[in-house]
C-alpha cells in the first residue's frame, strides 16, 4: 500500500492544462503504481496457504509433492487475481456546469473520469464510461483494446448538451447494459433526492456490482460563501429567486447538510462508499481516496 | 450671458439615457446562475434598494457631461457693454446705379425710382461712401466717391437728392452691364491704399425689363465682399402697348408700312387705332386703322401710304395709357445726287487715253450717290451752287487753284492726279506745299507696296480676299519727294515708298491726291477691280458716308455717324446745330452739301415691360444678396445686425472651447470612476 502523498496537484495549475489526456497522465504518473486485488478469491497463480484435503475435494488441486514429502493430503489454495471489469458513470446535466472559480464540477469530474480510466487501463483492466443526464445518453462498452481510451476521451469532451438529472433512471438503465459484476463508479453532484435514485443503486448492488459514488460538489455549494443579493436562477429549472446570500446562508446550510446525511444514510445502507470531492480539492487526492482499498462492510441484496 | 443657438439646450434632454441605462443595467447584470437552488428559500429584497441608482456620482458625472456638451452647442457668450456696431460694421460703400432708359418715362417709374434711392439715402451714414451711376445706353457717372467726399457731410444726402431731381431719364435702351461696370470700377477705387477692407454694395434701381442688356456681367470678377442689390419698380400701369418700325413693303405704286405692335404685361388699352400723319402739315393721311391686341401678343400690321404722300411720316397709336412710344417718325431713303465737276479738257472724258474718259464712265449710272458728269469751269459756278465733286487732272491757272481750293475749303471733296512734272505746281498750290518735288527714276515699273487699309477710300479692302494690290502696274519714270509728311495722310505708297495715295484736309473739304497716270498704257488701275469700288467711297464720301439709313435709333446715332461733320436740325427748328439728336423725332441731317430727313426713334425694346427674372442675374454669376436677407424691413436689417454681433462676440469669447475641455476633464474622471468600480463589483462578484 503506497503513502498518501502529502501535497497534491494544484487543481488551478492542472487545469491549466488544456488536453484532457494530457491531464490524467500528470495525475497518474504522480500516483502509486501497483496492482490492486481482487477482493474475490479463485484460482490463480499466486498461492497463499494449504488445507486439510476433505473428501470431494477436486483432485486437481492436489499437492503431491507434499504428498510424497509428508504422506499427508493437502489442497493447495491461490489468490485469484483477475483483471478488473470498471464502469465510470459521469453526470453531466445542467447543474454540473456551475463553477464559482475556476473549475466547474463538470470539468473536474470529466478530468477524474479521465484519470480513473487512463489508471486502470494502464494496468489493462477494462473501463467503459456512461454519461448520463435525464438519462444514460452514452455509453462506451468496457473494453481494453488499442484506442479505447481515445473513445472515452472524445465522449467527455463531449460538450454536455444540458438537461436536468435523473440519476435514478441513469442506474437502471447501467444495470441493464452491464451483465457482469463491474466496479461502478458514479460520478454526480447528487443534488437531486435521494428518493430518486436509492432503489436503483440497490439493484446494481444486488447485481454483484461493486458500486462507489463520488460527489463532486462546488465549495459555494458547500457554504454558499458566493454572489450578492440578486435574482438566482437555477441551472436546471430556470426558477428564478430572489436571494440574498448573506440572509439565506443559514438555512441553506441547514437544509443542504440534510440532504447530504440522507445521501450518506443511504449509501450506507447498501454499502456504498461515498467520497465527496469539492473542486477545489487536488484532484490526485480524491483519486487516492477512491483507491484505498477498502472492505465491504456487507452486501445487502435486495 | 446669451446663447447664440439656444435650441441646442434641447440636447441636455438626452441625460435621460444614462439615468435608463443606470437602471437597465442594474437590473440586467446581477442576475446569479446557481446549481443548488433547492435549498433555498427567497429573501425578499428592500424596495428602497430597488429604486435606488447604482453608482450616482458617476451618473451625476455622465449627465454632467451630456448637459455640459449641450451646453456648448448653444456656443454661449458673455455679453459686452462695448458697443460692438462701431468696432464690427465696416464703412459701406454703396452704388446707386438708377436705370434712366426710355421706359423709364413711362408714367410714374421715374418717380418711384427716385423715391427709392432717396429712401437709400435715408439709410447712409456719415462714414459711408455713395456714388450714383444713371444706366442707359451709356452709363454715366452721376456722383463720384470722390465728389461726395468733397460735400459737407451734413449735407451729403440733401446734395444727393437734389442732384437725383435733376436727372431726367434719356431715350436710350437699358444697358444694366454697363452701369454695373461703371459701378465696379468706381468700387474698385474704394479699396487702393485703405487699411480696412470696405463693405461694397451696388444697388440696381430699375424697371428691370426682360430685353435689358446684362449679358456684359457674365465672367465679370467682382471685388471681394461685394453684393448687388436688385430694387425692381413699377410705373403707374402694369401694360404697354407700342409700335416699332419694320420696314416698307409693296412698290412706288403701292407702298406699305410694316408696323409691329408689341404688347406687354398686363395692358389696359382696349380701343387702339394707329394713324399715319405727314410729319410737315400734320395732317392725317388717310382713315385710322382699328387695332385689336391680346395682351402680351406681338404682331405685324400694314399701314398703307397714299401714292402721293411724300415723307418724313409720323405713326401715331392712339388708345394707349403710356404715351412715351406711341409716336414713330419715319423718314424715306432719298437718292444723294451729286455733280462731279471736270476741270479739265472736256475732249477728255472721252478720249480712252485720258483718265478722265474712266471716271466719267465708271460714275455712270449710279444710284447713290447718283453722279453728274460736268465740266464747267469752277469761276462761272456761285458760291451757292457747289459741286460738291473736284476731279482735277490738268494743271490749273492761278485763279483756277484759288477757286478750286476755296471749294473745298467750303466743303468740297477733291481728286487730283499728278500724273507729270506739270501737275506739281498745282498741287503744291492747292495744298500750300511748296517744298514738294519730283524726281527721276530707273525702275520700269511701281506697284502698290503699302496700304493704309484703315483709311476711309481702301477700308473695303481690308478684307484678305479683297487686299491683293500686287497684280497692279504702274508705268512711271518720276517719283514724288515729301519732305515733311506733317499735316497730309499718305493712304498708299508705291513699292519703292514713294507716295501714291494722298489726303489732306482743307478746311471742310478733303483733297485726294493720286501719284498716277489712269491712261491704259500708264497704269492698270482703272482696268482693275479695285478701281470702280475706290471712286465711289470717294464720292460716298463727298456725299455724305457711305450710311444712306434714313431711320435710326437714339442709341446708335454716335456709331452710325461721325458725329464731328454732321449737323442736326430739328424739324420744329430753323437751324443746324452739331448737338446729336437724344429724342425721338425727324431731323434734317446735312453733310458736306447734302440734306436729308433722318428719323429718330426710340429702341424699340424699351416698350416691352417684361420683367428679368430673378435668377439670370445668378446663372450670370452676380453676387446677389441672399434669398434670406431680401425684401427684409429695417428692423429685421437690425435684428440681423444684432444677431451677427452676436456671433462676431462669440466666436471672440469662445467660451465653448473652454466647455469642451472641461467636457473631456469629465470624460477622464468619468472613465476612472466607472473603472474603479467596475473591478470593485467584478471582485465582490467573485
Amino acid at each position: 500500500m503506497p503513502a498518501t502523498p502529502k501535497t497534491g496537484i494544484d487543481p488551478l495549475a492542472l487545469f491549466a492544462i488544456r488536453d484532457l489526456e494530457l491531464r490524467a497522465r500528470v495525475v497518474v504518473e504522480g500516483l502509486w503504481s501497483g496492482l490492486h486485488r481482487s477482493p474475490l478469491q479463485g484460482f490463480s497463480v499466486e498461492f497463499t496457504e494449504y488445507r486439510q484435503y476433505s473428501q470431494g475435494d477436486d483432485l486437481r488441486y492436489l499437492d503431491w509433492k507434499a504428498l510424497a514429502r509428508t504422506d499427508r493430503e493437502y489442497i493447495k489454495k491461490f489468490e485469484d487475481e483477475t483483471n478488473l471489469r470498471c464502469l465510470l458513470l459521469v453526470d453531466t446535466s445542467r447543474s454540473m456546469g456551475f463553477a464559482s472559480g475556476e473549475v466547474s464540477k463538470s470539468e473536474y469530474a470529466s478530468t477524474l473520469a479521465a484519470t480513473l480510466g487512463y489508471f486502470l487501463l494502464q494496468q489493462r483492466d477494462v473501463v467503459g464510461l456512461g454519461l448520463f443526464d435525464s438519462e444514460l445518453h452514452s455509453y462506451v462498452p468496457a473494453r481494453w483494446r488499442t484506442g479505447h481510451f481515445r473513445r472515452i476521451l472524445s465522449a467527455l469532451s463531449r460538450e454536455p448538451k444540458g438537461k436536468e438529472s435523473n440519476i435514478g433512471k441513469a442506474l437502471e438503465q447501467t444495470a441493464l447494459l452491464s451483465g457482469r459484476r463491474s466496479l461502478i463508479v458514479a460520478i454526480s453532484d447528487f443534488l437531486s433526492p435521494s428518493l430518486e435514485w436509492d432503489n436503483q443503486l440497490g439493484q446494481l448492488v444486488a447485481a454483484g456490482h461493486d458500486v462507489r459514488v463520488i460527489q463532486i460538489l462546488d465549495s459555494a455549494e458547500l457554504d454558499l460563501d458566493f454572489g450578492k443579493a440578486s435574482q438566482w436562477e437555477d441551472l436546471e429549472t430556470g426558477d428564478r429567486l430572489y436571494i440574498d446570500p448573506a440572509e439565506a446562508r443559514t438555512a441553506y446550510k441547514e437544509s443542504f447538510g440534510q440532504n447530504q446525511l440522507q445521501i450518506q444514510q443511504a449509501l450506507e445502507k447498501r454499502g456504498i462508499r461515498h467520497l465527496i470531492a469539492p473542486t477545489n480539492k487536488p484532484l490526485d487526492y480524491t483519486l487516492i481516496d477512491l483507491l484505498k482499498r477498502q472492505p465491504l462492510r456487507g452486501r445487502v441484496a435486495v | 450671458m446669451s446663447l447664440i443657438s439656444p435650441w441646442f439646450l434641447a440636447g441636455a434632454l438626452l441625460v435621460a439615457g444614462p439615468i435608463i441605462f443606470h437602471l437597465i443595467r442594474r437590473a440586467t447584470k446581477d442576475r446569479i446562475r446557481f446549481s443548488a437552488m433547492r435549498f433555498l428559500r427567497e429573501s425578499p429584497p428592500k424596495l428602497q434598494k430597488k429604486s435606488r441608482i447604482q453608482n450616482p456620482w458617476l451618473l451625476a458625472l455622465r449627465c454632467l457631461i451630456i448637459v455640459l456638451l449641450a451646453f456648448a452647442f448653444t456656443r454661449p457668450f458673455f455679453d459686452s457693454d462695448t458697443p460692438i456696431d462701431l468696432v464690427t460694421n465696416p464703412p459701406k460703400a454703396i452704388v446707386l446705379a438708377i436705370d434712366s432708359s426710355a421706359s423709364m418715362l413711362r408714367e410714374g417709374a421715374w418717380e418711384n425710382a427716385i423715391q427709392r434711392a432717396g429712401s437709400y439715402l435715408d439709410t447712409v451714414d456719415p462714414a459711408d461712401k455713395l456714388s450714383i451711376v444713371s444706366a442707359s445706353t451709356n452709363a454715366r457717372l452721376l456722383l463720384s466717391f470722390e465728389q461726395w467726399d468733397k460735400w459737407p457731410v451734413n449735407e451729403r444726402a440733401t446734395l444727393a437728392e437734389a442732384l437725383l431731381s435733376e436727372t431726367r431719364p434719356d431715350w436710350g435702351a437699358t444697358r444694366l452691364d454697363e452701369a454695373v461696370e461703371l459701378a465696379l470700377a468706381e468700387l474698385e477705387q474704394i479699396d487702393e491704399g485703405a487699411e480696412t477692407e470696405t463693405e461694397k454694395t451696388v444697388v440696381l434701381i430699375s424697371d428691370m425689363q426682360s430685353t435689358s442688356r446684362i449679358a456684359g456681367v457674365a465672367g465679370r470678377e467682382w471685388p471681394d465682399g461685394c453684393l448687388l442689390e436688385l430694387e425692381t419698380i413699377q410705373g403707374t400701369h402694369p401694360g404697354n402697348t407700342g409700335i416699332r418700325w419694320l420696314g416698307w413693303t409693296g412698290n412706288e405704286e403701292n407702298r406699305s408700312m410694316r408696323i409691329g405692335i408689341q404688347s406687354s404685361g398686363q395692358s389696359l388699352a382696349s380701343n387702339l387705332s394707329l394713324a399715319l400723319f405727314d410729319a410737315k402739315s400734320n395732317t392725317p393721311l388717310g382713315q385710322p386703322l382699328k387695332l385689336y391686341s391680346n395682351t402680351g401678343g406681338n404682331h405685324m400690321v400694314l399701314l398703307e401710304v397714299p401714292k402721293d404722300a411724300a415723307g418724313p411720316f409720323r405713326v401715331k397709336l392712339s388708345g394707349d395709357p403710356n404715351t412715351f412710344d406711341n409716336v414713330l417718325s419715319i423718314a424715306e431713303n432719298q437718292p444723294r445726287p451729286m455733280q462731279l465737276q471736270y476741270l479739265g479738257d472736256p475732249a477728255n472724258s472721252e478720249d480712252p487715253n485720258q483718265s478722265a474718259f474712266y471716271i466719267k464712265r465708271a460714275s455712270a449710272g449710279w444710284i447713290d450717290p447718283s453722279v453728274q458728269f460736268i465740266d464747267r469751269s469752277p469761276d462761272s459756278r456761285q458760291e451757292t451752287d457747289l459741286p460738291p465733286f473736284l476731279f482735277i487732272d490738268s494743271a490749273l491757272t492761278e485763279n483756277e487753284v484759288l477757286s478750286a481750293r476755296a471749294q473745298i475749303e467750303a466743303g468740297a471733296h477733291a481728286l487730283l492726279l499728278l500724273s507729270n512734272r506739270e501737275m506739281l505746281a498745282t498741287a503744291t498750290a492747292l495744298t500750300g506745299e511748296y517744298d514738294w518735288s519730283i524726281r527721276q527714276t530707273s525702275q520700269e515699273d511701281s506697284r502698290l507696296g503699302t496700304i493704309d487699309f484703315q483709311s476711309h477710300a481702301f477700308a473695303i479692302f481690308s478684307d484678305p480676299r479683297f487686299s491683293d494690290f500686287s497684280r497692279i502696274r504702274f508705268w512711271h519714270t518720276h517719283k514724288l519727294a515729301i519732305p515733311d509728311s506733317a499735316g497730309i495722310s499718305i493712304v498708299a505708297e508705291y513699292d519703292d515708298r514713294g507716295p501714291a495715295i494722298m489726303e489732306k484736309a482743307l478746311g471742310d473739304g478733303l483733297l485726294t491726291i493720286c501719284v498716277a497716270d489712269w491712261a491704259p498704257q500708264k497704269s492698270q488701275w482703272t482696268l482693275s477691280t479695285k478701281f470702280v469700288p475706290w471712286l465711289q467711297r470717294l464720292f460716298e464720301r463727298a456725299a455724305g458716308g457711305s450710311n444712306r439709313t434714313s431711320i435710326i435709333r437714339t442709341d446708335s446715332i454716335a456709331s452710325a455717324f461721325d458725329v464731328d461733320s454732321v449737323q442736326w436740325k430739328p424739324m420744329s427748328e430753323n437751324s443746324y446745330s452739331s448737338e446729336t439728336p437724344a429724342k425721338p423725332g425727324l431731323y434734317q441731317l446735312k453733310q458736306g452739301f447734302t440734306e436729308r430727313w433722318i428719323a429718330v426713334q426710340a429702341p424699340s425694346e424699351e416698350s416691352q415691360w417684361d420683367t428679368l427674372p430673378y435668377e439670370d442675374w445668378e446663372r450670370l454669376g452676380a453676387p446677389l444678396e441672399p434669398a434670406t436677407t431680401r425684401g427684409k424691413t429695417e428692423s429685421d436689417r437690425e435684428n440681423e445686425r444684432r444677431s451677427q454681433n452676436a456671433v462676431e462676440l462669440e466666436s471672440q469669447q469662445q467660451v465653448w472651447k473652454w466647455l469642451i475641455i472641461a467636457v473631456a476633464l469629465a470624460l477622464i474622471v468619468e472613465s476612472l470612476i466607472a473603472r474603479t468600480s467596475q473591478n470593485r463589483e467584478e471582485r465582490a462578484t467573485a
